[in-house]
């Protein structure tokens, strides 16, 4: 039952940047903009994160900077790929290669660390204590003792359910990503509506990297979101683009990354566990498949 | 006539600015590091290119870029997002090590001979895997590609790890393979080797197959228009799976290359993202075989040529993926075509002067 | 005084110019037809007008006062309101987020839904219109679908409403249901502009004509004391002469039986309904029906593209059910699909890969695997001048920058070239110019004289009872009718493609839809 606990809470733990990165994403999946650039936007936040901390030594401040380098990220991103009208994929991986190499670079030339950077004067998120989840009993032991962003992911899961369905900023995003026609024939700002769907995820993605660099480990590691932009990503997808969705499968990601963390004291190769959600993604999109093609009579494939 | 030559000239033009600007900017950063861009630059180019042994390990960097942008390029030609390189560049790795430490006292043309084989067949088998799911279902390739990807990595990563760990390593490595299973170095004094020619003769291969061959017309009839292709009996379902698999053969055969090759045994996560860069290669270079070629030479001399501006003045190595990734960026927006219509644009308002 | 008046209006894109300095008057509170062929500029001239196209020059006034729209919005502002032929309209919305979209009611940050929709249903209800604001408009039909996009603009309270070729998708009742709407509108005040090549609604429902051809504005004409073929005169510029030689032929044996096939579509509604007929040696089968009457779906049936669920297709005696498109190629069928840029050609591909798609694999193109280039130039080459592709000398250009009349004679050179013995056409001359039209009918009639089987599917009536020795009617997934040409009439056909049979039948009730 501990045993259980445990891991329920380190869950929440470790999925809370994918959730929060695929929550973020959600704006700009449900506008028709393919991000792929979550993972160069998370990295940013972690670095800019880290060396904020490092330099002001204030939490506050390093959480501001990681939003605004984040921001600035989504800003490219949606030049390159909504002005410009460019590739959004290629702009995406683009941004992520870009991001890869200049927080390597940046580090070696102002801080001559090579791959890794950590210093005490690094100032961490620390846990909350909250008063009334404390007593409640296993709520309070799977909720209680996170850092602030892991309620902030959970707030976040609710404002943006809400502002998807319940307000005219997240109608008009999905009016221009299931028609665009449509929004352009009322005059809806179409492009500044794109813009505005990339840069919230901008905003939660720096939140999700700067939680990955100052939750736990308190430093910078090079290509330290290690891919958790494309699980998001693909928790969207798996999610339907709904924000419970992909809150449930982020969080089925976490619970893996628990698990494995876990079954690695009792000699059970972490690997195994660590593939159960991917392998999982892949088998909930062919069930899927199965039943939507089961009454096809058409042939062929539709072109996108 | 006269217009093909132009439209020739015109994606030269279109793929040699983005790269121009590229380094532009990167000219800023060496700057801003304290560096001279000149020095960088010249010692990047006399590092990759200035004599023989320069240009063979230039070559060597070369090696699995090709092999990953070709099986990125094939499947991509057809509109098939196949983001699952790595993953299948992985499995056929690992297969090509077992092969290569298993079985013994084999001649050594034969060995080399199986181990390609059986890393390419293996590499085939696991693009097979979303083929068929997006054949038969419909199921969308890119995430399944992007999760296999991880799952293939943690598996041979775990294998290599454990039941095939080589005694007392202190990381993850499987034992070495047969000597008889070693692609040969082609000169002494730099890393090159049979890999190479493997690349060069699977070029030969899908250049013949995309711009001679029915298939490659098939390829791009489908990439172009799927609706279109299947009303003229293309077979789509079909074609998918068979461009998967010659896209996962190649993947896999540039694992076989770099384990044969290169490491001559297997190392798990030895892949500095090869997958992902050779599909950064293939849209660099559209899809098309030259094109690719041309891409993965372009990485191979930013990634031989880092290393010694690095060691020669100093710039970080880490300066050559913020260049690759700059270059991505700015091919991303066809600088010459009418999608931002510079070009028009310019003629417009040139025009409407000449009316005024 | 005149509500709308556009003088001298230019509209070029790069050297075509779409509109040549256009002159046009609109009364208020009339209905205005604009009529021209495809192609004659009619919907660039009202996307100006709306504001989705910036004129080259020209002037555009609104109640006399010059416009410069940048946007739609502006030009609902003054009071203009665009139906489009392809709606602009979220699927999975409903009608009331659909029709307020862009003018939410909102409280704090909460869309009021209850509100808006009592507020839309006041206004469906004020206009008399058959609507529920609450359905989602992917589940409502086309003609709904077109009331929803009415009522959006007209709860923008727009004075000026225009509607682009706004019967192309409805049936003829709902196109009756339109026009009534229409002239109640205009009872209430409305200006209504209305563009259009069907002359027949135009005569119902217009006060006056204006007439364009080729971007140019040839002249408006009142209603009253003007013929069709009046009009049509003026949209063509010459007399229009589609009447073909037609040679006697026997007619041979049957080629293509079709028995009874039903067929659903991919949600599982039934689309063809026991449809049964056939084509004999040297005869054209027509046929006709409104569009969206399950014509579609029995080419992409007789295709292979659809998978039939019940009868049978004999060909030559011999069951062609379930064979894929290669294999109905490879047994002599050649198809001329309904969507030319979907399923035809292959838009970025040249003229020579697309003249040679679905008969590339066979021998005289390929072999082992290998495609023989010379062969196909040679090939390409000899149908571009047989077949009368204009622009031809280069067959490696894209086929997406040939006019649509071109284009679709390669569509028509590659499905004849292997000399099939039943060819299939949907809608053969659509979007085509009338030179193209008389060259394809041409074709058409000369596979008959060599004692071809043809099908020619149209919703062009005219086209039809041109080509066709005999014609059924399609109506709601069903051939209601069969009739032979030279006993029948247009009238008669036409009262059949509006589903009346004459004879007293169960009405039919489908789940469409």
């Amino acid at each position: 039952m501990d045993e259980l606990l445990l891991i329920l809470h380190s869950t929440f733990r470790m999925s809370t940047p994918i959730a929060l990165a695929a929550i973020g994403g959600i704006f700009a999946h449900r506008a028709g903009v393919l991000n792929v650039a979550l993972e160069g936007m998370m990295l940013i936040g972690a670095f800019v994160g880290v060396m904020a901390s490092f330099l002001t030594g204030s939490v506050i401040i390093a959480i501001i900077a990681a939003i605004l380098s984040a921001i600035i990220l989504g800003y490219i991103f949606s030049f390159f790929g909504i002005t410009m009208k460019g590739n959004v994929i290629i702009t995406g991986l683009a941004i992520n290669t870009i991001v890869l190499g200049l927080t390597a670079y940046i580090l070696q030339i102002f801080f001559g660390q090579r791959g890794v950077f950590s210093n005490p004067k690094i100032v961490g998120l620390k846990p909350l204590d909250i008063p009334i989840l404390r007593d409640i009993p296993i709520i309070g032991d799977i909720l209680n003792h996170h850092t602030p962003m892991v309620y902030i992911s959970l707030i976040s899961l609710f404002v943006a359910h809400f502002t998807l369905y319940h307000t005219k900023l997240g109608l008009y995003i999905r009016t221009v990503g299931e028609k665009e026609e449509a929004a352009h024939s009322v005059g809806l700002p179409v492009n500044r509506l794109k813009y505005t769907a990339v840069l919230i995820g901008a905003v939660l993605c720096g939140l999700g990297g700067i939680n990955i660099a100052l939750e736990n480990v308190t430093m910078f590691v090079e290509n330290m979101t290690t891919g958790r932009g494309f699980i998001a990503l693909a928790a969207i997808f798996s999610g339907q683009g709904t924000p419970i969705g992909t809150f449930v499968f982020s969080f089925l990601f976490g619970f893996a990354d628990a698990l494995q963390i876990r079954l690695q004291d009792i000699d059970i190769p972490g690997a195994y566990i660590q593939m159960i959600p991917f392998l999982f993604i892949v088998v909930v999109l062919t069930i899927v498949g199965i039943f939507t093609v089961r009454g096809k009579t058409s042939r062929g494939f539709k072109n996108e | 006539m006269k217009r093909r030559k132009n439209n020739w000239l015109k994606s030269i033009f279109s793929s040699l600015i983005p790269v121009l600007l590229a380094f532009a900017v990167g000219s800023i950063l060496i700057m801003i590091g304290g560096y001279s861009p000149i020095e960088a630059y010249s010692s990047l180019f006399i590092g990759a290119l200035s004599n023989q042994n320069a240009i063979m390990n230039t070559l060597f960097a070369s090696t699995p870029l090709i092999l990953t942008g070709l099986a990125t390029a094939i499947a991509f030609k057809a509109n098939i997002y196949n983001m699952g390189v790595e993953g299948q560049l992985y499995l056929g790795a690992f297969a090509a090590a077992y092969l290569g430490f298993t079985l013994q006292g084999m001649p050594p043309f034969l060995h080399v001979a199986i181990c390609l084989v059986g890393g390419a067949f293996v590499g085939m088998m696991f693009a097979l895997v979303p083929a068929i799911l997006k054949a038969f279902w419909n199921v969308n390739e890119m995430v399944v590609t992007l999760m296999l990807n991880y799952a293939a990595i943690l598996f041979t990563t775990y294998l290599a790890s454990f039941p095939f760990k080589a005694p007392g390593a202190s990381n993850a490595t499987t034992v070495d393979i047969m000597p008889s299973a070693e692609l040969p170095r082609l000169f002494t004094g730099s890393q090159l080797n049979g890999g190479f020619i493997v690349a060069i003769g699977v070029f030969v291969l899908v250049w013949i197959l995309m711009k001679k061959m029915k298939l490659g017309y098939e390829m791009n009839s489908i990439g172009r228009n799927n609706e279109f292709s299947e009303y003229v009996g293309m077979g789509v379902a079909k074609k998918i799976i068979l461009i998967m698999s010659i896209s996962g053969i190649v993947a896999g055969l540039a694992g076989v290359g770099e384990v044969l090759g290169t490491h001559r045994r297997f190392v798990a996560e030895f892949s500095p993202d090869y997958g992902w860069t050779g599909l950064t290669i293939a849209l660099l270079g559209k899809h098309n075989p030259v094109g690719v070629l041309a891409g993965a030479l372009l990485f191979g001399i930013l990634k031989n040529g880092g290393s010694s501006m690095e060691l020669m003045v100093g710039v970080p190595r880490s300066l050559i993926d913020v260049i690759q990734g700059l270059i991505i960026l700015f091919l991303a927006v066809d600088f010459l075509n009418n999608q931002i219509g510079l070009t028009t644009k310019l003629k417009e308002r040139f025009n409407r002067r000449k009316v005024a | 005084m005149s509500t709308i008046k556009v003088v001298n209006l230019t509209k070029k894109f790069g050297d075509f110019v779409a509109i040549d300095g256009m002159n046009l008057e609109v009364n208020k509170g009339e209905i205005h037809a604009i009529c021209g062929e495809n192609g004659a500029g009619k919907s660039t001239l009202m996307n100006m007008l709306f504001g989705l196209l910036k004129p080259s020059s020209g002037q555009i006034f609104i109640n006399g006062i010059e416009m410069h729209f940048q946007s739609p919005k502006e030009a609902i502002a003054q009071g203009i309101g665009m139906v489009h032929q392809h709606f602009k309209l979220v699927p999975s919305f409903t009608v009331y987020e659909n029709v307020l979209l862009g003018e939410e009611i909102v409280k704090g940050f909460k869309i009021q839904r209850n509100t808006e929709y009592k507020e839309v249903q006041k206004t469906i209800d004020h206009y008399k219109f058959d609507l529920d604001a609450n359905a989602k408009v992917q589940d409502i039909s086309v003609g709904a679908q077109q009331r929803v996009e009415i009522i959006k603009m007209l709860h923008r309270n727009v004075d000026i409403l225009i509607l682009d070729e706004p019967s192309a998708v409805l049936t003829p009742q709902e196109t009756d249901e339109l026009l009534d709407n229409l002239i109640a509108l205009k009872k209430l005040g409305k200006t209504i502009i209305i563009i259009t090549h069907k002359l027949d609604e135009v005569k119902k429902c217009a006060d006056r004509i204006t007439v364009i051809r080729r971007g140019k504005y040839i002249g408006t004409v009142n209603n009253e004391g003007v013929t069709q073929q009046e009009i049509a005169r003026m949209m063509v510029g010459r007399d229009v002469n589609l009447d073909l030689q037609k040679v006697e032929i026997e007619r041979g044996k049957p080629i293509l039986t079709i028995e009874n096939v039903n067929a659903y579509n991919d949600i599982g509604a039934q689309i063809l309904h026991d449809i049964s007929m056939n084509v004999h040696e040297g005869e054209i089968v027509g046929i006709a029906g409104v569009e969206g009457n399950g014509q579609s779906y029995l080419m992409n049936a007789l295709s292979g593209m659809l998978k039939i669920h019940s009868g049978e297709i004999l060909y030559q005696n011999e069951s062609i059910k379930g064979l894929n498109p290669r294999q109905l190629r490879d047994k002599g069928i050649g198809l001329v699909p309904e969507d030319r840029y979907l399923h035809g050609l292959n838009k970025t591909m040249s003229i020579k890969e697309n003249i040679i798609a679905g008969y590339h694999w066979r021998p005289l193109f390929s072999k082992l695997g290998f495609l023989l280039n010379k062969e196909q130039d040679k090939h390409a080459s000899k149908l571009a001048k047989q077949f009368d592709i204009r622009n031809s000398e280069n067959m490696d250009i894209e086929v997406g920058s040939l006019s649509g009349g071109n284009a679709q004679k390669v569509v028509i050179a590659r499905e004849m070239s292997m000399d099939p013995l039943l060819l299939i056409l949907s809608q053969p001359t659509r979007g085509v110019d009338i030179g193209s039209i008389e060259f394809i009918h041409q074709q058409v009639l000369n596979s008959r004289k060599k004692k071809k089987a043809v099908i020619v599917i149209s919703s062009e009536l005219s086209e039809i009872m041109t080509l066709s020795d005999r014609i059924y009617v399609m109506y709601k997934g069903r051939i209601i009718g069969e009739r032979v040409t030279k006993e029948t009439t247009k009238e008669e056909i036409g009262v059949l493609m509006a589903g009346i049979t004459g004879e007293e039948e169960k009405p039919h009730e489908e789940k469409e839809e």
